[in-house]
Order: C-alpha cells, then structure tokens, then sequence
C-alpha cells in the first residue's frame, strides 16, 4: 500500500504549487504562467512555451535532470492548452525533497514529479485538456510485479517502468508516455501497465478528494 | 437556476436540459469531433438557465489574471511607448497598452499627464490572445469619466481573483459591510485581484487592508469578530 501526502498553493508568490509525497518520494513544485517570456528566443508565434527546471535533492542538475526534463516537457506538452496562450511562457520549478532512489535511476522521482505538476498546474488555474497521472512498478528476479519499488526492489530487479495515464471520469483512459529499463517480455510488459493503471485509478481516489478539499478552502469566504 | 458541482479536467459535463441556444463561459472548451464540453480546471461547474439560453462556467479561484473585454481593472504605468502608457496588470505578464487620448475629454493638446509608478483604475477595450491588450479609461454608456482614471494616494494590495470578482460584483459583500461599520474609505476593485484603498490615516488603511485580505480564509460568520480583533489590536 502506498502513503500518499500533499499539501497545496503553499507558496505565496507562485500562481500554483504543491508539495507531493508518495512512500519515500518527497517533490515540491510551482507553476507561474502564462507570464512574459523572458527570452525573444522562447516566443512562439502560436503556443506557449514550456520553460521546466528541475533541481536535484543534492548537488546542481547534470545530464540525469536534463533527460527528465525533456521526458516531463514530452508528457506535458499534450495536456496543456498550448494554444490558447501565444507567444508566453509557463515557468515549472520542480525542486526534489526526498529521492528515494540512486542517482542511476530514475522512476520513482519522475512518476512523483508527473502526479505533483498535475496538481500544481489545477492550482494554477492553467487550462488542460484531462487529468493526468503517473505510477511506475519493478519487475522482481522471481517475475512478480511491484508497484512503488524501493531502493533494494530497484537494484534487485529485472526491469523498472513508467506509465503515464490520462483520466475520463476517473477511469484511466488512453496511455500518454511510458519508459521501461531492463529485459522483459510482451505479455509482462502489457501486465506491468494493466497493473500502473489500476493502481493509479487506486491512487486517483484519494488524489480527487484531496483537490475538492483545496477548492472548498479556496471558496471558504463564500459559506456561512 | 444555479447549480454547483465539483469537477476536474477528463470529467464530462452533462448537458441535462438542451436548450436551443448555449453559452460558454470560461474554463470550458468545446470539443467539435464528437460535440463534447471539456473541463479545462477544476472547480465549481456553474449551470444557469435563462429563457431559451444555457450558461456553462466553471468558476475557480486563482492568482494570475488573463485579460477579458469590459473587465474593471487596476494597473500599474511602467512606461511610456509613443502614444500609449504602458501599464502591468499582473506582475510578470505581458503589459497592455492605456492610448493617452482614451481619457474622457482628452485630445491632443489636453491630456492627462501619468507618471511611471502611478495607479490607474482601467476598463479593458480590446483583448484578443494574438494581439496586445488594450484599456481605456471612459465609462462606454456616458462617455464620461465614471469613476476610472488615476487613482491618487492610498494604498494597492493583491487578493486572490476569485474573492476580488465577488467583492466587486456584490457591493453588500460581508466584508465591506463591516468595515463600513468601523470607518470611512475610498475603495477601488479590480478584477485583476489588486484592490486599491485609502482612508485618512495609516492605521485606518493597514487594519483594513489585513482584514480584507485575512477574511479569504474565514467564513462569513466569523467576519464580525475577526475585524472587531484586528481594530482592536491597532488601537482603533
């Protein structure tokens, strides 16, 4: 079973941001946009720009937060209404707490980093097209399936993936990324995402109540 | 009729009762494929009938302000480009233009002159996503000046969109009414979330400015006591 924990708009002056813990993954992310973009190389004519920082748990970004970068600007880019914002620019700041994984690797913090964006981006008001959420699992030596791998599972396993689901209705829906590292075959493979994508229906559940909480917050002024 | 559920992006919106004419309002888009309504945020989807017309809107409170025609706003001049002012409505979002000639009574040998720094309670004239924003400050029904133009002295604090749309179209708001109560102001709301205030003295202003923005956070029935404390605490 997995612990899940967050805390959102706890930044002052961001237009969105949360705090996402899952098990030993702790991330902390804002959303500023649409803002003037502070490049004339980063205005496009007809859509936004998404401008995506990624600071690691200890020492400055090398290659590893780059490649994330570039794997959240993938999964994010077809969420968002890109084109309903031309020539500015979205600023996502994401600074990991707690990795709960080495260096080497990198799914636990990439589909913690998925599911705390989403909610920054509601908080911030920024219009998307679905709900989108991520939930990655490891492959044992003995082929059984765990989801929320920790340290020892990740070194252990065969193989490590991603999946990145969009929600209709609270039902998983159409896949919108997924990554795997290691040897597997076809059918473990298609188990691996039947299993992210109940586990994220799972997860969606508690995830829900807690953004209906944040809006009734939000609203307090107007009841009695 | 006025309806308020919760919803969240990738839920469907159920068109209950087809009316022959429908509006959208913000945060909800169209999908023309297969003639579905898309949530783009979460927050209250707000239904209202009208005769043969439906109204669908999904009213969510947020911090940065995206420009709509005939809104109230308060910005502030940055500068200065030919003929028009340059004025920043949110911090960090592109300027819009304030023409120096949209000033009732203005031509070109008689218009009001504005500073770098100074506050002006605007109405946006012009705002298309491809094209730059533009305000004027004359009232369109009189032609006069209607209350908008420069706002002299007091004091700008930010409040989230949400609470500021509500202060300004409900002028017996809770809020107000209590400090009606307490002292004289001068008020100015913008639906930019920026709320403009002066009284005659600092005290008055700051024990105002706390209580309007603390009172995003309590209900109604908790207004009356809340300001009696906090003029209490300024010696008021």
């Amino acid at each position: 079973m997995s612990s899940i924990n967050i805390n959102t708009g706890i930044l002052e002056q961001v237009d969105g941001s949360c705090i996402f813990q899952i098990n030993s993954t702790k991330i902390i992310s804002s959303v500023t946009g649409p803002i003037e973009s502070s490049r004339i190389k980063n205005e496009i004519p007809t859509r936004a720009y998404l401008d995506i920082n990624i600071i690691p748990e200890k020492g400055v970004s090398s290659t590893r937060e780059s490649l994330l970068e570039t794997k959240l600007n993938k999964i994010l880019k077809p969420m968002i209404n890109l084109n309903l914002y031309p020539r500015q620019s979205i600023q996502i700041v994401i600074q990991v707490l707690k990795s709960g994984e080495f260096r080497d690797y990198s799914i636990t913090e990439l589909s913690t980093i998925v599911n705390c964006v989403y909610i920054s981006l509601l908080n911030s008001g920024i219009s998307l097209k679905s709900s989108f959420l991520s939930s990655c699992c490891v492959i044992l030596q003995n082929n059984e399936i765990k989801l929320n791998p920790t340290i020892d599972d990740l070194k252990s396993c065969k193989s490590n993936h991603i999946a990145v689901f969009n929600l209709k209705n609270a039902k998983t829906d159409e896949l919108i990324y997924c990554d795997s590292l290691g040897s597997f075959s076809d059918d473990q493979f298609f188990k691996v995402l039947n299993y992210c994508a109940t586990d994220i229906e799972h997860n969606n559940e508690f995830i829900r109540k807690s953004i209906a909480n944040t809006i009734e917050k939000d609203y307090i002024w107007k009841f009695q | 009729m006025t309806e308020q559920t919760l919803i969240i992006p990738g839920d469907d919106i159920n068109i209950s009762e087809p009316t022959s004419h429908m509006t959208l309002g913000p945060n909800i888009l169209h999908n023309i494929e297969n003639n579905n309504l898309i949530p783009t945020t979460s927050g209250f989807l707000n239904v209202q009938t009208k005769k043969n017309n439906t109204i669908y809107y999904i009213e969510s409170n947020t911090k940065r302000y995206i420009p709509n025609v005939n809104d109230f706003v308060i910005g502030t001049v940055v500068g200065t480009i030919s003929e028009n002012y340059r004025v920043s409505l949110n911090d960090f979002s592109t300027t819009v233009l304030l023409n120096q000639l949209a000033f009732p009574n203005a031509t070109k040998k008689n218009r009001p002159f504005l500073k770098t720094g100074d506050l002006i309670y605007a109405r946006v004239l012009r705002s298309d996503p491809d094209l730059e924003v533009e305000l004027d400050c004359i009232d369109p029904t009189t032609g006069k000046e209607g209350g908008f133009g420069l706002l002299n002295g007091g004091l700008n604090f930010n409040v989230k969109l949400a609470f500021a749309r509500y202060l300004l179209f409900n002028s017996n708001a809770e809020i107000l009414n209590k400090l009606v109560s307490k002292c004289q102001f001068e008020i100015a709301i913008g639906v930019n979330g920026k709320i403009w205030l002066k009284t005659d003295d600092l005290k008055t202003t700051i024990a105002c400015m706390t209580s309007i923005q603390q009172s995003q956070n309590w209900s109604k029935s908790e207004i009356s006591n809340k300001v009696d404390a906090i003029f209490k605490s300024s010696g008021l």
